[in-house]
């Protein structure tokens, strides 16, 4: 190796182990650099919550849809659009930012099940709701049937032209 | 003092050879633009703005979400650079391409949410690779090379950027072991924490095992065990043994147990295998067989930049090579048939079984023994190749001549040694030796 070579390899080899040792010694986040701190805090037993996004579709009545697969809310996939739900709740001006974001969903949906000429009936709201159920006893799997409340976070209703 | 940065350097520059970085280059970037091909990134342009949740590099320096029409062209760009970085063609570019638009695309989508980690191994190893000379081994740059004469050395530069990668995956074990113990010190193991993580996940397996507390605990000491101790891997051998592939399967369990995925990760294991000794351990039974010879022009250019190329291709090394200017007394003594002069003219190949071939023919059962050359054999049994490939080899061996096909002249070649054992060595072969 030349030493110009030798100077680049050494260069590149502190950067990563300084960037990481950092952030594992400061507990902080520089993305691409990380602490990985999931799964680090500790799960208590309890009530236990989760959001659930729905879409509303005509009937009688009305019935309830959950948006989660891929084709319904693309380009995101559940994990990360629960947690961008989570982290807009977080935030200051949530009320607000939340309905733009449900808005957002449901007109993409929308403009997708148009533009592909898809069976899927049109969506007249869209519905993030926060589940709880009994988490106590590790005999009690999650399950619909063990769902003790349903919170209505926020709702968007389209507007009729496009139903 | 002197020992550990002698153990320093000896552990980042010891020397070897391309082949294992050339592998992981071409299946790392394979699986990636496999990957990435299906997906359509330009779609977070439609996204709207109450998502954005900027992280790091896009906060800091005020990085947009760009117009999809321009995304659609860098993202076109940019997995064309991956797909070049696989196979290893115009390599330097297409791999610093690849790390230039990949901190953005890699990146894009973690400012909508979720920010997935394991993601940033993969952006920092494409620019490990990017600093890296992956490109000197399994590449077609290589082959383009050896066509030439050149054959890389031994060097300490195909191995910084291996054990590098081996380096960012031990540290992000060790701190997912290490926030684990800080945020809930013992805690994380002892109590029901696993139990409840468990029933968060809520697949049938895992609500099967948070039944069972003392496992939930067992799971949950070797999980901050592996993790805590990833770092061994990279001190001791044994201790690779153990921890790399019990660290492999704790992903798998996740992923069964708990339906959670770490791909992007798990592709960097591809690091840890030693692809060369696989490959001799695999191709042993093939190597034992009776090889092939070949005997060519040694004061030839092009005979030589084809031998160079047949050398490459030959990765199981069951083919001998004479050259019939400087080998000849020992071809004599060993292959009585053949003429000096003829073996000038044409290249020719003896097989296993004792015929021998010439031009096209010779190349064509050179075809059957390098694997490499498998997937071209159907078609040079098509009707008619045989024919145009015996006229096509005949016009070129014609315009063939010793003035007309120089010895490549080669630049000097740092070989040897590790970072302070370069040295320059200037080629030397059949016919600067004449």
């Amino acid at each position: 190796m030349s030493a110009r070579r030798a100077w680049v390899a050494q260069t590149a080899i502190l950067v990563v182990l300084g960037g990481s040792l950092y952030c594992i010694a400061t507990d902080t986040e520089y993305w691409p650099f990380s602490q990985y701190e999931m799964y680090s805090q500790l799960e208590r037993s309890g009530p236990m919550s989760d959001l659930q996004l729905v879409g509303v579709v005509d009937g009688e009545p009305p019935s309830e849809v959950p948006m989660k697969g891929p084709s319904t809310i693309r380009p995101f996939d559940w994990v990360r659009l629960r947690r961008a739900f989570q982290r807009i709740l977080e935030q200051p001006d949530s009320a607000t930012r939340l309905r733009v974001a449900l808005q957002d969903c449901l007109v993409r949906y929308e403009a997708r099940r148009v533009a592909r000429h898809s069976r899927r009936q049109p969506m007249r709201a869209v519905r993030l709701y926060r589940l709880w159920w009994d988490g106590v006893s590790p005999r009690a799997p999650r399950s619909a049937d063990r769902i003790m409340r349903r919170e209505l976070l926020a709702e968007v209703v389209a507007p009729v032209e496009e139903i | 003092m002197a020992v550990l940065r002698q153990r320093w350097e000896r552990f980042w520059f010891e020397p070897s050879n391309p082949t294992d970085l050339g592998v992981c280059r071409l299946l790392f970037f394979g699986i990636f633009f496999t990957y990435y091909l299906s997906q359509d990134l330009s779609e977070w342009a439609t996204v709207s703005q109450a998502f954005w949740i900027p992280i790091s590099y896009f906060r800091d320096f005020h990085l947009p979400v760009l117009p999809r029409e321009v995304l659609d062209v860098f993202q076109g760009i940019w997995k064309a650079a991956l797909a070049l970085s696989c196979v290893g063609l115009w390599t330097r570019v297409s791999t610093l391409t690849t790390f230039v638009l990949g901190v953005y695309f890699i990146g894009l989508p973690h400012n909508f949410g979720k920010i997935h980690h394991l993601d940033a191994v993969v952006l920092l190893t494409c620019g490990i690779f990017a600093l890296s000379r992956c490109g000197d081994g399994w590449s077609v740059d290589r082959l383009v090379r050896a066509s030439r004469g050149a054959r890389p050395a031994a060097s300490g530069e195909y191995t910084w950027p291996i054990r590098l990668v081996w380096t960012l995956m031990a540290l992000a074990f060790f701190g997912a072991g290490v926030s684990k113990l800080r945020h809930s010190g013992l805690a994380w193991i002892f109590s029901e924490n696993m139990t409840m993580v468990m029933m968060q996940a809520n697949t049938p397996l895992s609500a099967r095992i948070a039944q069972f507390g003392w496992l939930c605990r067992l799971i949950a000491a070797g999980t901050v065990l592996f993790e805590t101790g990833a770092p061994l891997a990279l001190a001791s051998r044994r201790a690779r043994w153990v921890i790399m592939p019990g660290l492999f399967l704790m992903q798998v369990g996740i992923r069964v147990v708990m339906h959670v995925r770490f791909h992007s990760l798990m592709v960097c294991y591809l690091f840890w295998v030693p692809w060369q000794r696989l490959g001799r351990w695999l191709t042993a039974p093939l190597r034992r067989r009776a090889s092939h010879a070949v005997f060519y022009d040694g004061a030839c250019g092009l005979c030589q930049g084809t031998v160079g190329l047949l050398r490459s291709l030959d990765v199981v090394g069951r083919i001998t090579y004479w050259d019939a200017v400087n080998d000849w007394p020992a071809i004599r003594r060993n292959f009585l048939h053949l003429d000096q002069a003829a073996c000038l003219k044409d290249m020719h190949v003896t097989t296993a079984r004792g015929r021998t071939l010439m031009g096209f023919d010779a190349y064509r059962a050179l075809a059957w023994s390098l694997p490499l050359g498998w997937p071209l054999l159907p078609f040079l049994y098509l009707p008619g190749v045989a024919w145009a490939g015996r006229r096509l080899y005949g016009a070129i061996a014609a315009q063939r001549s010793r003035a007309s096909c120089p010895m490549p002249v080669h630049p000097p070649t740092l070989t040897g040694g590790g970072i302070h054992g370069a040295q320059r060595t200037v080629r030397t072969d059949a016919a600067s030796v004449k």
